[in-house]
């Protein structure tokens, strides 16, 4: 693992916190497609149960080997990792919407998005992500990847 | 010793809520706080839309409410959740960054004011424990209300303050006027005003639902809140659940009602009787039916 | 979206305007600085509290609205929200 890995920005969910408010995703959707849809939202929260013990999330990780970019058929690719940023983001020109990242992504972060023919997918907000930002209990967070990986639980 | 503060009612208490203004300025006196009328204080502005739709609008706003606090030269109360997280938020980021001080102040000063970051933004909770104290409160109560199960309903604010310490103020300030808290196991979940921004029936079915559900099934006597955001959306959930046929009238207290009544105020006096959602089975039980 | 991306593909473009939940809270608070209207009930139900009719904020001091519509006059959020001035309404624009 490459030391600018480590130092990369991520984000990481705090389910103790959470209250399921659902707010992260109506920020993302309004500051990406300025509409309060929660199908527009490029993270994702879903309670764990019908009893909503607690809720679960799913957002980008900006792998250090994105499967996303590896699927993607584009030549030059739609999907790259920005070497500085360390983002993994799509250039909506070179998109041909053929899904390939859709189902690459292990838990599906790239989504199709129907009236624009395209896949889009969290670009971290160029640095400062709305669902952090805003998030109404403070269960998501901006971290680097080395704070990340002191805050997973022992195996 | 006598603690001074602006209040800042916010929207809500003032136009939906009067009897958590009433209850809140019946109980400064013997808590000895004198509260001091923000005149002209607005929307704080709530954070869910406007920060969202404009953050610089958000900003300038909230920048001229801490500029009506600082004129008075005391710190703020804030009695609602939401108001304390715009005022709290707008306070760092404007004392954090001197470049935002000047550019928020370039517009303050076209309306003769100016906000250099001299007064703290306190929360309620935050204001009864760390400087009025839980042992003068206890010392306030005149009517224990040990009868009492209630559900509390902290929203979600409380967990984004500093080590998420509202949370256990909240629980420390029932636990002293000596009330039930039921464990009705959703206590967390959010009442659902967020998602009532995409959709008001998901906001109603999905979360105020499941929380009314939870709570009836504990069988409290009432629930508690000290966000008048929640109180709103709740008992909007009642009213218009009631509408699909079910009945929940659970009674509903802010949280300035409850202590105003521990401390012996009569319902009628702070206007519990005046809620939307019926609280005539709360009055009941506390014996407090008569004037 | 890019200007560029604008030129080449217009379908593209990004509707400009506030969602529906959004614009009666943001019109209210630039017209009256709160949120919810103060209901002559309870106005009435303030009084007999024994607290002001009116609550000593912008819901009865015009002045204090006012400023509120100049502050967000001079931020992007007065055209996102796309209605007119309270003088534009009343001259009947």
């Amino acid at each position: 693992m490459s030391k600018d890995f480590l130092n990369q920005k991520v984000l990481i969910y705090n389910p103790e916190k959470c209250s399921g408010c659902y707010y992260c995703m109506i920020a993302c959707s309004f500051y990406h497609n300025e509409e309060a849809d929660l199908e527009k939202a490029y993270l994702r929260v879903y309670p764990q149960d019908e009893e909503f013990t607690g809720f679960v999330n799913a957002h980008c990780t900006h792998c250090e080997y994105p499967i996303c970019e590896a699927a993607c058929p584009t030549e030059p690719k739609a999907i790259t990792k920005d070497p500085n940023s360390g983002f993994v983001i799509i250039d909506r020109m070179r998109c041909i919407g053929c899904k390939s990242c859709n189902f690459a992504c292990p838990i599906s972060i790239p989504i199709f998005e129907k009236p624009f023919g395209i896949s889009n997918k969290c670009n971290f907000c160029d640095g400062d992500p709305r669902c952090a930002k805003y998030c109404s209990t403070g269960a998501l967070e901006v971290v680097t990847r080395k704070e990340a990986k002191e805050t997973e639980p022992d195996e | 010793m006598t603690r001074s503060y602006a209040l800042f009612l916010g929207c809500y208490i003032p136009s939906m809520q009067p009897f958590a203004e009433a209850s809140l300025r019946r109980i400064a006196p013997p808590l000895k706080m004198k509260l001091i009328d923000m005149e002209g204080a607005t929307c704080c502005p709530v954070p869910e839309i406007v920060r969202l739709a404009d953050h610089d609008a958000w900003l300038y706003v909230s920048a001229r409410n801490l500029a009506l606090a600082e004129s008075l030269g005391k710190d703020i109360l804030a009695v609602c959740n939401g108001c304390w997280e715009t005022l709290y938020e707008a306070r760092e980021a404007i004392v954090n960054d001197t470049q935002l001080m000047n550019e928020v102040n370039s517009h303050l000063n076209l309306l003769d004011k100016t906000f250099e970051g001299k007064v703290k933004v306190k929360h309620f909770l935050e204001v009864m424990v760390e400087d009025i104290g839980l042992e003068s409160l206890k010392k306030a109560i005149k009517q224990p209300l040990s009868k009492l199960n209630v559900a509390v309903q902290y929203g979600c604010k409380l967990y984004k303050s500093p080590d998420s310490k509202f949370v256990s103020y909240f629980d420390s300030i029932i636990e002293s006027l000596g009330v039930n808290a039921i464990d009705y196991g959703a206590e967390k979940i959010c009442c659902g005003f967020p998602l009532s921004l995409y959709s008001l029936d998901e906001a109603m079915e999905e979360r105020a639902k499941f929380k009314l559900d939870k709570m009836q099934s504990a069988k409290v006597d009432c629930m508690v809140t000290a966000c008048p955001g929640c109180f709103d959306v709740l008992e909007k959930a009642q009213l218009l659940l009631k509408r699909q046929g079910l009945q929940y009238e659970i009674p509903m207290l802010s949280l300035t009602e409850l202590i105003a009544l521990s401390f012996g105020f009569k319902p009628q006096e702070i206007g519990v009787d005046k809620h939307r959602v019926k609280t005539k089975t709360l009055i009941t039980k506390l014996g407090m039916g008569g004037n | 979206m890019s200007d560029e991306e604008i030129v080449l593909y217009p379908w593209r473009k990004k509707v400009k305007t506030l969602p529906e939940s959004f614009k009666n809270p943001i019109m209210n608070i630039i017209r009256m600085g709160h949120i919810p209207k103060l209901a002559a009930t309870r106005e009435r139900i303030r009084e007999e509290l024994g607290i002001n009719r009116k609550p000593p904020t912008a819901y009865k001091d015009p002045n204090a609205q006012k400023e509120v519509e100049e502050l967000v006059r001079e931020t992007d959020l007065y055209d996102k929200a796309k209605w007119g001035t309270r003088e534009e309404e009343e001259s009947g624009r």
